[in-house]
């Protein structure tokens, strides 16, 4: 290829029409499964809450894989490492504010309802 | 259609003889600043030279010369409130009535926050960080000036609230439901969001830039830890405007939301839940405590070992502690708000969390002594400072330990004792870091050294003033005195206040003598000329340069053999080799930066005052001056090897690390 | 071999990391909004539901129109890499008419929402979900907007494929994914999680 020397892409990884068909036909399958689970009812309320948090995990990381190219190989460092750092605290964020506010919500006084 | 929107003439507060006084003093101060710069011609100049620049070094100049002017301004503040409440007490109501004095508290923490100590932390990282990593300019230039011209137009609309309608009455939090529109109407609490809102997006691209310099432009050879540790904090802290701006973005924009289209976030009624506000405030302003003491870390890390005339203490484990700072800093936010009436688990969670952090900040403390200890300490100024922040800041972290645990916060919460402690670590922290940062980079930014005995003395009255001013108002907090009274009943705190007040006028005189030190310094600066560009016999890059560095900084890319760059050069190769100078690639100056600050200025301005037409001409014109500058090409230009020679034969006492 | 840029006309190396970084100070505050939804999401105030107001059909259809443009900005990005302007042009139109038409879809939700009196100032649910839902809607507007300014630098400014733009591109690109990857959690915790 004679772009090799100044490679748009070379900051991160980049791929052919393969990897785009082939995380498009997994994202629509994933959609499509957690949509229908919804739908259709086919698990209990308590399973089905696992099942489409596991399918939109599943789907961010083939969008991840397949659209944005992370992999060991091409990401850089720095970019692995403030992704990364961004993960934990977005973790930390939403699982903090829902301890703390479930917390305190549940503290109201039972005779005074959340308006 | 108003086409001035809420805006009036009768929105001006002719009826405070105070507030008048200040607006015309301000006036009188504005033009005649115009005025001198006018009658000496140098309006050309000024925009040629300044205003278009994208110079990290003169960004970091006007950075910290808008903090050193506001916090003038936040001090005036301050001093209002330790007037009143040295004097309005039992049936006295003191000279300022509740709602000035309530705009007062927020405006001085408004001020001292987003003006002085983030702006003040911010230039030093844009005077300091290139030169230290050897790079001659930030990655993205523009972006920097961008950011600076966003916050003086923050800086400005805070200073036009004093005469043009009101600012927040809400303290600097501005919690709701009280900074709702119901209860808070009028545009004080516009102006707020407006202006940290500008304020915070500045910082956030500053950030950014900077996160990338640091990782991008290192010199050869300057691997992770090999970084000065100046540049480690400043690191760190940029980490932690990445990750911790976005959440103040959102907690305003939402409250803007509720004041502005009706939504419900914060709302008592129709399930809004203002608990949600604390929670996002906080969650953003605990990291914020430590992008604020970070960088004065990384300066005191700076001062010891180069006065210390010793290597630095534990090099490494002080950037683990750094590091692990970074990361805690996100598990601790709800020890601001222990009292909301979360249980008791996720108060032990926190107050466990709390305590923790405090150890990797004990860490650096001993790092410091340790790298003080049998080493030949020359007592100037910036060392003066860090021996009193090293006293005053540990006090601090104690009393911040005892709030740490919930039960003593239930008593002490919005206590003078809390007052008390956050100045402590703030000013004994912080600011006592920055002025040793100011004294310690001074040279290196214009040529010449300060004069040292005024420094010395500004040290001592802030110091003892410090001390007068904060420890009565620990002893007023066990006491049971709350803060932002504007009068009390309880005669029994009044001597406590009035030791607080004379504190507050020694601060005073530590300012008075700060200003003489510049103007004698000016004054006298053919005699402290530095001529070496190396005053201080310092170990790291930006030493190795001429003072005031050249436009490029470094005529040849420094290569860098281990930590202390410049020392290890100055011990194992001084001898001057012949250097071959090559053309070097700058950044053009470009009116865009100054252009977009202007116009976020003007729309936030609308915004405020509800001239919808302003606010989206404004929004158009910003994309309309980002497009245009997209579409340049040719931004920057070269400096020919010739002229850089020519440049650098002005500097023949220069070594060169190469 | 194409000719070298001269130097001047080169890409700063770092303004791909530096956007990368941009991009995860947007999630900050996308993580932001997700918690403050989490929260209020079940505070009706006797107000709408969101089993009373949301059609999963158009929120599908949505997905299905952002998933397809994601694809499609990734063919577009194949043209870049070998820098060939009319298919990259092809995939950039089949991007914005399948952004437009995601836009167009989610503006024509929200009006109805309104028009029935589910409004943003109904309910402390609905204020959360219009700024969460809208806040996407906003960037996705954005990211439309940037490509055009990208395209007519390609084509009416005449500038041709250059590294700069290929960059730029590249850059719009990420951006353009992050969006839709924003999206896989709008539609399960927003959508789906509400409705069951």
């Amino acid at each position: 290829m004679s772009h090799e020397g100044h490679d748009p892409n070379g900051e991160l990884g980049h791929g052919g029409y393969g990897s785009y068909a082939l995380g498009f036909g997994l994202a629509v399958l994933l959609t499509l499964g957690s949509f229908g689970l919804v739908v259709e009812h086919w698990l209990t309320p308590f399973e089905e809450i696992f099942a489409i948090a596991g399918a939109a995990v599943l789907q961010v990381l083939v969008h991840i894989f397949c659209f944005l190219h992370m992999s060991r190989k091409s990401t850089p460092f720095w970019n692995a490492i403030i992704f990364f750092f961004m993960i934990l605290v977005v973790g930390l964020l939403i699982v903090g504010s829902l301890f703390i506010m479930f917390s305190a919500t549940a503290n109201m006084m039972p005779t005074m309802p959340l308006p | 259609m108003n086409l001035l929107g809420n805006l009036s003439l009768s929105q001006i507060p002719y009826a405070s003889w105070i507030v008048m006084t200040a607006v015309g003093f301000e006036i009188v101060v504005a033009l005649s600043v115009l005025g001198l710069i006018t009658g000496y011609g140098k309006w050309g100049y000024l925009w040629r030279e300044w205003l278009t620049s994208v110079d990290h070094k003169r960004i970091g100049i006007m950075y910290i010369i808008v903090s050193q002017v506001m916090l003038l301004r936040g001090f005036l503040d301050a001093m209002m409130m330790r007037m009143q409440q040295a004097v309005a007490a039992g049936g006295n109501q003191g000279f300022l009535p509740a709602h000035h004095y309530d705009q007062f508290f927020s405006e001085h923490g408004v001020i001292m926050i987003f003006f002085v100590v983030m702006p003040f932390i911010i230039g030093l990282i844009n005077i300091v960080v290139p030169m230290q990593i050897g790079t001659r300019d930030v990655a993205f230039p523009f972006l920097n000036s961008v950011s600076l011209w966003m916050v003086v137009a923050a800086a400005l609309l805070l200073n036009i609230s004093l005469g043009l309608g009101s600012f927040a009455k809400t303290g600097w939090v501005a919690y709701p439901p009280l900074s709702e529109i119901q209860y808070s109407p009028g545009v004080g609490v516009d102006y707020y969001i407006w202006v940290l809102q500008l304020s915070g997006f500045s910082t956030l691209f500053t950030g950014i830039n900077f996160f990338v310099t640091i990782i991008k432009r290192r010199a050869p050879g300057m691997g992770f830890f090999r970084m000065p540790l100046f540049t480690w904090t400043s690191f760190c802290t940029v980490t932690l405007i990445l990750m911790a701006f976005p959440i103040l973005t959102v907690a305003l924009a939402l409250l803007t939301l509720d004041r502005y289209v009706g939504t419900h976030f914060f709302t008592n009624d129709l399930g809004g839940n203002s608990m949600m506000y604390v929670n996002l405030f906080w969650a953003w302003g605990h990291p914020e405590v430590y992008i604020l003491i970070l960088p004065a870390f990384g300066v005191f890390s700076e001062v010891t070992p180069t006065f210390a005339g010793k290597p630095l203490f534990g090099y490494k484990t002080l950037v683990w502690a750094t590091i692990a700072i970074t990361v805690l800093s996100f598990l601790v936010w709800l020890h601001h708000f222990f009292t909301m009436g979360a249980g008791a688990n996720v108060n032990a969670f926190f107050g466990m969390m709390t305590m923790i952090i405090a150890v990797p900040t004990g860490v650096k403390v001993f790092s410091w002594l340790f790298t003080i200890y049998r080493g030949r300490l020359r007592f100037t100024v910036p060392v003066l400072w860090t021996l009193g922040f090293l006293i005053t800041f540990t006090l601090g972290g104690m009393s911040g330990v005892m709030l740490a645990l919930a039960g003593n916060d239930f008593v002490l919460h919005n206590s003078l004792f809390l007052i008390a402690h956050f100045h402590n670590v703030l000013i004994g922290g912080t600011l006592f870091g920055m002025f040793a940062g100011f004294n310690y980079w001074f040279p290196k930014a214009f040529g010449f050294t300060l004069h040292e005995g005024l420094g010395k003395l500004a040290f001592w009255l802030w110091l003892s003033g410090f001390y007068v001013a904060f420890m009565p108002l620990y002893i007023l907090g066990f006491m049971g005195m709350t803060r932002r009274m504007s009068h009390y009943d309880n005669v029994a705190w009044q001597p406590y206040l009035i030791v607080a007040l004379f504190g507050a006028v020694l601060i005073l005189c530590g300012i008075a003598t700060m200003v003489l030190q510049l103007y004698v310094s000016v004054r006298d600066r053919a005699q402290n000329r530095d001529l070496t560009g190396d005053p201080w016999n310092g170990r790291t890059l930006e030493w190795s340069i001429p003072s005031p560095p050249p436009f490029y900084n470094f005529a040849i890319t420094p290569k860098v053999h281990g930590i202390d760059a410049f020392w290890e050069y100055k011990e194992h190769d001084p001898k001057t080799l012949p250097v071959e100078y090559v053309d070097i690639e700058m950044p053009k100056s470009t009116a865009a930066g100054f252009i977009v600050g202007v116009l976020t200025g003007v729309l936030a301005f609308a915004m405020i005052w509800h001239i919808w037409w302003s606010a989206i001409a404004s929004s158009l014109a910003i994309i309309g001056v980002v497009i245009y500058r997209a579409y340049q090409e040719e931004l920057d230009y070269i400096v020919p090897a010739a002229e850089v020679a020519r440049i650098e034969a002005g500097y023949l006492n220069q070594p060169k690390v190469v | 071999m194409p000719t070298a840029s001269p130097t001047v006309e080169k890409p700063r190396p770092e303004t791909i990391f530096g956007f990368w970084t941009y991009i995860m100070t947007d999630c900050m505050i996308f993580a932001a909004l997700f918690a403050t939804f989490a929260v209020l999401r079940t505070q009706f105030a006797g107000g709408p539901t969101p089993k009373q107001i949301f059609d999963l059909k158009t929120t599908l259809e949505e997905t299905m129109l952002l998933l397809c443009s994601s694809a499609s900005c990734g063919c577009a990005m194949v043209s870049v890499h070998h820098r060939k302007i009319p298919p990259t042009l092809f995939w950039l139109a089949i991007t914005l008419c399948l952004g437009a038409g995601f836009v167009a879809l989610e503006l024509h939700e929200f009006l109805g929402l309104v028009a029935r009196g589910a409004g943003p100032d109904r309910s402390a649910f609905l204020s959360a979900f219009f700024t969460l839902v809208g806040t996407h809607g906003l960037h996705v507007t954005a990211g439309l907007l940037w490509m055009l300014v990208l395209v007519v630098e390609m084509t009416v400014l005449g500038r041709g494929m250059t590294d700069k733009i290929a960059h730029r591109l590249y850059a719009w690109s990420l951006f353009w994914h992050f969006l839709d990857i924003i999206w896989v959690a709008i539609f399960t915790f927003v959508y789906l999680n509400s409705v069951r």
